[in-house]
């Protein structure tokens, strides 16, 4: 390479070199907040206060969903494994909402109950066919949903 | 013919959308150069009736 | 031996004629290629492939969403190493290359955009959310907007591209963000399917659609840039000898 060449070329590795560092301290600095959703546990072991929005996700508990007799408010339990929190909702679920999904749900919590204003399906990296499902749920494989 | 699909209106738009765009990728190149071509046409053919003018 | 042929192969190609001829006979064969591979890979996706046991038909969606990401991503790979070449060794053919897979990247970025909030929206209940794997998507379509009207705005051509070549260069950050964005952090979207190492969480029955689209859009960039790049040249050399003998005497 000639000197001109060389000199180039280390301007384009400071340039590199530079930015990604910066990106980097930037990442890892605003780590909190690029988080889309806060877990269950997050929730029980810090104190929020009560009146900040945030968004909570975590899988569907099994046999938690009950319908009001009227209107569409729904309650369910979300859970991490760990720990759980009831949620309320009023308004229409998305369609792959169901008991072992995973869900993110935006509200707020109030006496210990997460009031949400929309619900959210995740769903998981798993694709697969109907059958093939079927013939793990028979063999007592589960797929189990992503958080 | 047409698979009976969940979800069609949205399968079926993406699809178009893909469709569309690399329609659009394949096109625009061709309308740039019969542009280009089109336009350095006409300045030679200028060119050439400067020249004969001149004669 | 070899080593010497490629080196004089690279420097022929590298001459404006020969690399306007070259890609005058090239562009059709991978146009053609695109087109067999992606009728066949949207045959698969539509027709064959079954349908997924939680999102039904919807999830025939990936076959256009992830191809189109990925090729996204390593179009601006691609384009990354043109800028460095062309910033370090002043190449001009490098130079106009990396300003064409702009525009083709940013097409592909719309694609995956779109497609993914049709998905998005009957899966997840919602056309758009901020998370870290979106919203990096979505400045990977800025950064690509912003380097063509970073080139567009001058008028000395060879300018631009440098002083462009140095936003690719800065811009490349953002696509290890992408890739990681659904590891880092919670996010609505959901992980990696498709694993460089470890097994894939896709059926297998479900993959070769995918495999066929992967082809084909590498087809489609290929034959794409071939095109812009081959205009690219014609209007910077427009008033040059080869140009007149190239065109204006086959096309007259």
């Amino acid at each position: 390479m000639t000197p001109t060449r060389k000199k180039r070329a280390l301007i384009v590795a400071a340039l590199v070199a530079g930015i990604g560092t910066a990106t980097a301290v930037a990442v890892v600095s605003m780590n909190e907040n690029m988080m889309f959703f806060i877990s269950p546990s997050d929730v029980l072991n810090e104190e929020l206060p009560p009146d900040r929005q945030f968004r909570l996700g975590g899988l569907v508990v099994d046999d938690s969903i009950k319908h009001a007799d009227e209107g569409l408010q729904v309650q369910f339990s979300v859970s991490d494994g760990g720990h759980q929190v009831p949620v309320v909702f009023n308004g229409i679920l998305p369609d792959l909402f169901r008991e072992g999904q995973g869900i993110v749900a935006h509200g707020y919590m109030r006496n210990g109950r997460f009031e949400a204003h929309e619900v959210l399906a995740k769903h998981d990296e798993n694709y697969m066919p109907p059958e093939v499902q079927k013939a793990l749920d028979k063999t007592g494989h589960n797929s189990g949903a992503g958080q | 013919m047409i698979p009976e699909l969940s979800h069609a209106s949205y399968v079926w738009t993406s699809y178009s959308v893909f469709g569309v765009i690399v329609a659009w990728q394949f096109i625009q190149p061709l309308i740039r150069r019969k542009r280009l071509v089109d336009s350095m046409l006409e300045a030679e053919a200028e060119r050439r009736a400067a020249r004969r003018n001149q004669q | 031996m070899i080593w010497k042929t490629l080196k004089i192969w690279f420097h022929k190609l590298g001459s404006a004629p020969s690399f306007y001829r070259f890609a005058r006979v090239v562009s059709p064969w991978l146009w053609f290629g695109f087109a067999v591979t992606a009728a066949y890979g949207l045959y698969l996706a539509l027709y064959v492939v079954p349908p997924d046991y939680q999102q039904g038909d919807s999830a025939r969606i990936l076959y256009i969403h992830v191809p189109a990401a990925w090729q996204a991503m390593f179009i601006y790979l691609v384009m990354t190493i043109l800028a460095i070449i062309a910033l370090i060794w002043r190449i001009r053919l490098t130079e106009i290359l990396a300003m064409s897979c702009a525009p083709i990247g940013a097409a592909l970025t719309l694609v995956c955009l779109v497609t993914g909030s049709l998905w998005g929206k009957p899966m997840w209940g919602t056309w758009w959310e901020w998370d870290a794997r979106l919203t990096s998507m979505l400045v990977l379509l800025f950064i690509y907007i912003g380097i063509m009207g970073l080139y567009a705005a001058f008028d000395d051509r060879r300018k631009g591209a440098r002083i462009a070549s140095v936003l690719i260069i800065a811009g490349a950050v953002n696509i290890p963000i992408i890739h990681f964005s659904v590891e880092w952090w919670n996010t609505l979207h959901q992980g990696a399917t498709i694993k460089l190492t470890g097994e894939s969480s896709m059926d297998p029955s479900m993959l070769p659609p995918l495999i066929w689209m992967v082809i084909s859009t590498k087809l489609f960039f290929g034959a794409a840039l071939l095109d812009r790049a081959r205009n690219e040249l014609l209007d910077q050399d427009r008033s040059k000898k080869w140009v007149a003998r190239q065109v204006l005497e086959t096309s007259s």
